[in-house]
């Protein structure tokens, strides 16, 4: 779940990253082994200051407006908004690490739609639920509709 | 596929570009042979869009990508049985959908075409700030 270096944060000194891993962490210089991300990013949500009362409410399921009519070029406008209505409780969306993964980061998921980074292989080696995840993601979201 | 494997009782959606696709399609075939079934949408814009974010239009030819015909891939592959369609229209995305959800038990395969024209670079002095890629004035 790399959201930050694809955009080249390259400014901030490396003393300063906080890298978290699956299983473990490395803050600057020191490394911290046998510590899960799902724990790491549950508990700095918890730690995160309070959403303030203007945008309590933002995370909300929400649909993104229709766009295009039956004769028009297919688009990302008119794509995503099927794409979202189409989603049903209990489906798994996976998602590709490129650029149509910026409008992905901010469409609100149904409720019972997981949402997971692509990945092969891992889930089959060891299935987890992931809730997170998507939790995570939506936290930091730049893209809104 | 992982996923489809690991949770037959779910849905699995998938939602790639066509630049990260030509790196990955091999795993069609496995898809097709492990009888899995996936909703594929492989977004067509002939380029790596990540990539063409990040430099100066037309810099880097290796951006283009072969124009491959995405739709019959899961054929060629022996994949049997699959729903495969290469949409150009929202009247066809609609069509493409609907046959999808009247047969929830089939696996899917949708091309969509989206103009390259949506694919544009950052403003230059984003591209500085990342890349460091103008000569400093001033020294």
């Amino acid at each position: 779940m790399n959201i930050s270096t694809p955009f080249w944060t390259s400014r901030i000194p490396v003393h300063f990253h906080i890298r978290i891993h699956e299983d473990w962490v490395q803050v600057g210089k020191h490394i911290f082994v046998d510590v899960a991300m799902g724990d790491i990013l549950e508990q700095l949500i918890d730690l995160a200051p309070t959403i303030p009362a203007s945008r309590q409410g933002a995370l909300t399921y929400r649909q993104i407006p229709m766009a295009g009519t039956w004769s028009d070029p297919t688009s990302s406008a008119g794509f995503y908004p099927r794409l979202q209505r189409m989603l049903k409780s209990g489906d798994i969306l996976a998602i590709e690490a490129g650029s149509c993964e910026l409008p992905l980061l901010g469409m609100r998921l149904p409720e019972g739609v997981r949402s997971q980074p692509r990945c092969f292989g891992a889930p089959l080696a060891g299935p987890v639920q992931l809730p997170w995840a998507w939790r995570s993601l939506s936290q930091v979201a730049k893209w809104s509709w | 596929m992982g996923m489809a494997i690991a949770e037959p009782s779910r849905q699995v959606v998938l939602v790639s570009g066509d630049g990260a696709h030509q790196e990955t399609m091999g795993v069609i075939a496995s898809m097709g042979f492990h009888d899995v079934k996936p909703v594929i949408f492989i977004l067509n814009n002939g380029t790596y869009g990540c990539e063409n974010t990040l430099w100066k239009s037309g810099r880097n030819l290796y951006n283009d990508i072969a124009p491959i015909r995405y739709s019959m891939l899961p054929e060629a592959f022996g994949c049997r049985d699959w729903l495969c369609r290469s949409v150009g229209t929202i009247g066809e995305l609609d069509d493409a959908i609907k046959e999808m959800e009247q047969n929830p038990k089939q696996a899917n395969y949708i091309e969509v075409m989206i103009p390259a024209a949506e694919n544009i670079a950052l403003p230059e002095e984003a591209l500085d700030a990342y890349f460091k890629l103008l000569t400093p004035t001033d020294i």
